[in-house]
This record gives structure tokens, sequence and C-alpha cells, in this order.
């Protein structure tokens, strides 16, 4: 790596860092200020108490628990997200089917979705069930608007020079949609953990985050409910980074 | 021979051809020259099949090689990939050829973004002229470029025409570039051929040369509306 391109990252990691520190130190002021560690907990306790939780069995437990529910609604939801979406793209009576139904979806209070699906599912799968049902239709949107945003002109000029369909999906589609697929998926991503943990909270689904937290509540340990967001807050910016991280280098074409 | 037998498109109550009739004589580089607006680009969507309309065109069937207004680059792919993005493997050694002739060998394995405008339309121009058709059309293609530059290029594609003599139908609005190129001009006005002429002589005549066949294509083209 070249001086120029150290320089460019530092440049570009020190606004996120400068923004959290700022954050940490309106937070310490303020937990100096009221000083009531049961109501608001410093950052220091808060970062004291996470360093406990990283000796504990049960707390790496519930991290895996929460980020494989994460992980596995998430490749349902793209997958899911990316059929309709290809399907609306070539078909407009698909479309004209499958956009209402997502609009529809999309508008239902999240808290509807999560107490339904606690009622009608198990407490491990109901997780599970909502962040596919939140998530999918925000990615069906974006993900369609990624196919729709090809240049036409150029699937105009590949069907004037006879180029393969494989050729044209592999070459021109893929890669022209790869930089919003990428970008939602890291935002999309981040969400998921979120509506999982929600879910986890409200269904006390076994090893989980939201377990821990919804039982850091019940005992009013505030401490603990920062440490284990603070947990969330990390694991989410460290995956979103590195799946947008994936992106950059996989788009080569804007960077050389 | 390529003959255009009755064609007529409507864009809405826009009536862009009624009826047209053309022939187009293979082997040579005939210019459509016109006002922007009269229909040249739409001729040459129908010939390209990219235009619906109703009609026939005879003589004519399979490939054709189309150099549009814009370049047309995939901007994920380097000239050369562009090149290949089209290509069957077989043709793949005559892509330094070509790029060498069209002074652009050095950018072969740059990005579009990467290139000038000057440079991304040479590339398409070398994609065309890859492209194994028996018909190449044209769409203003150095309309983008400085004079000199303009001149050198003309001078290549000529050269490279000469190996293979395809069929060019070529449209621009550059009185100068259809009298230094073609074999025939031939004026569209309101989606009418007004006047058609074939010069004396063959491409590539000078640049700014005057003749009495230039003086009657501006003074046609100056008549037409």
């Amino acid at each position: 790596m070249d001086n120029k391109r150290i320089k460019k990252l530092l440049i570009d990691l020190s606004y996120p860092l400068f923004v959290t520190l700022i954050i940490l130190l309106a937070w310490q002021i303020a937990a100096l200020t009221l000083n009531v560690d049961v109501i608001l907990p410093s950052p220091v306790n808060a970062f004291k108490q996470l360093f406990d939780y990283l000796g504990e069995k049960d707390f790496w437990l519930s991290l895996g628990g929460t980020l494989l529910r994460s992980l596995i609604s998430f490749v349902f939801s793209f997958l899911i997200a990316l059929l309709f979406a290809v399907l609306s793209a070539i078909n407009k009576t698909a479309k004209k089917i499958i956009s209402p139904f997502a609009a529809i979806i999309r508008s239902v209070p999240t808290m509807s979705v999560i107490l339904l699906l606690i009622i009608w599912l198990s407490p491990l799968v109901a997780p599970l069930a909502v962040a596919v049902i939140i998530i999918c239709p925000t990615l069906y949107s974006a993900f369609y608007g990624a196919i729709d945003s090809v240049d036409k002109d150029l699937l105009m000029m590949s069907r004037v020079y006879g180029v393969s369909h494989k050729d044209i999906i592999k070459k021109l589609y893929l890669p022209n949609m790869a930089k919003s697929m990428f970008e939602n998926t890291a935002s999309g991503f981040s969400l998921n953990i979120k509506l999982v943990i929600a879910a986890e909270a409200l269904a006390q689904t076994a090893k989980s985050i939201g377990k821990l937290m919804q039982f850091a509540k019940i005992n009013y340990e505030p401490t603990k409910l920062f440490a284990l967001t603070l947990a969330s807050i990390i694991v989410s910016v460290a995956l979103e980074s590195f799946i947008r991280y994936l992106g950059k280098i996989s788009i080569r074409w804007e960077n050389d | 021979m390529i003959e255009l037998k009755d064609i007529t498109k409507n864009y809405g109550d826009i009536k862009v051809f009624d009826k047209l009739n053309l022939s187009i004589e293979e082997n040579t580089i005939t210019c459509v020259l016109g006002t922007s607006g009269c229909g040249k680009t739409s001729l040459l969507n129908i010939i390209a099949s990219i235009t619906p309309y109703e009609g026939s065109i005879l003589g004519f069937s399979g490939k054709v090689s189309y150099i549009f207004q814009h370049e047309l680059l995939l901007p994920n792919l380097t000239v050369r990939q562009n090149l290949e993005y089209v290509l069957n493997e077989a043709d793949y050694p005559k892509i330094n050829g070509i790029l060498d002739m069209l002074e652009i060998f050095d950018k072969a394995d740059k990005y579009p973004r990467a290139i000038s405008g000057g440079q991304a339309q040479r590339a398409a121009i070398a994609r065309a002229f890859l492209f194994p058709s028996k018909l190449l059309l044209m769409d203003e293609p150095f309309s983008s470029l400085d004079t000199a530059l303009k001149i050198r290029l003309i001078t290549a594609f000529y050269q490279i025409w000469q190996k293979e003599k395809r069929t060019v139908l070529y449209v621009t609005h550059d009185i100068e570039e259809a009298f230094i190129l073609s074999h025939r001009v031939l004026i569209m006005d309101k989606g009418n051929i007004v006047y058609d002429v074939k010069l004396d002589g063959n491409p590539v005549r000078d640049y700014g040369q005057t003749s009495a066949d230039k003086q009657e294509i501006l003074k046609k083209l100056l008549s037409a509306d």
C-alpha cells in the first residue's frame, strides 16, 4: 500500500473515530453530571462490564446464537428479495402483484409483526421470521432498483451485438448492480441484527443477546444493558464495514 | 443491395417516416446527412432492429455492427474486455492490431472512466470493426472529436474499411465529414430523402476541399427545413 493510499485510509478513518469520541465524551459528561450509575452508567463502567462479559461462556454462546439467527434470516431475506426483484424486472404482471404486497408488509408496524410471530411461533424461530418479514420488502425494493438502474443503452448495445444472456447477466447486470447490492446488504444486515435482538428480547429466546438484555432490564442492571448494547453495536459496525470493504474490493473499476 | 421498402414509423402522433423507400449499395460508404431530429438515428435503429417499424428490409439479415452516438462501453470492463464482450474467442487475436491502428493500444487494459471521450469512441469503432458483420451502422461517430483527431481517425477508419469493404451506412449533421468519407451522400429532411448524390473519386478526400458536389450538397442542405 503506497503512502497516498495510507493517508487516504487514515483520513477516512479519522471522521468516524472523531464522531465516536464525541459521543463517548458526551456520554461520560452526562454520566458524571447525573452521577447515578443505576440510571446512566458511565462509558468506562459499561466497557468494564463488556470486558467481564468477554470472559463468560454464556455471553459468547448468546452472541453466537444471535449472530447465527441474524445470518440465517438475512440469507433467507436476501434470496427471497432477489428472486422477487428478478421476477419483477422480467415480468410486469409479477411486479404489479409483488410491489403492493411488499408495500403493505413494509407499512405493518414492526412491533405488531414481532408480537404476533411470538404468539404464533416458538421463541427460537420467531426472531428469524420477524427479521425475514421486515427486511425482505426493503431488500426487494433496493434490489429491484439496482436491476432497473442498469443502463438500458448498454443493454441495447449488447443485444445489437448478439451478446449471450449468460454474459449479459454476468458482465453487465451483476457488476453494475454490485455497488447497490453491497450497500444495501451492509445496512440491511445491521438492521437485521437489531430486529433479531428485539424479537429475542420479547420472545425470551434461549442463548441470545436479546434474552441477556431482557434479564438485565428485569434485574435493573443498566450497566449490563449498556455493555450488551455496546457489544451489538461493535458487532454490527464490524460486519457492516466488512461487507462494505468486500464491495469496495469487488468493484475495482471504480477505484483503479 | 439493401432495400428499405415502405418504411413507416410513428412515435405517438409524430410521424417520422411515411413509406420511406431507400436502396443502399453494398460494399460502399453511404452517408445520410441532415439536421437534428430529421430521422437519421431512427433510420439506423430501424435497420438494427432496435426500433419496431412497418414495412420491409430486403437483401440483409443477420449481424450488424453499430457505432452509437455515445461509445456505450461497459464501465466494469477494460477496453480489451469490452471488445471481447461482443466477440467470439477466435477473434480475440485481432484486437491488438485494430487498437494499434486506432492509436489506443496503450489503453487496452484501462477502464473506460480512465480514458478520454475520444479514446472511448475509438474503442467503440474498434468494437464495430472487429464484430463479424456485413453491415456497419454509424451514428455521428466522430462528432465529439477535435478536427485533427477526426481527420486521423477517418483516415484510419477508411484503411480498415478497405480490407473488408463492408457496407456502411453513416449518419451525421457535419457536411465536411460526409464529404470526406462517403461514396454517396443522401440528404434527409423530415423523414424523406430529398437529395441523393454519388461523389466523384474515393474517400478520404481532403478536409476543407471545395468541389461542385460539396457546393450542391450545401445548397440542398440549406434549402431543407
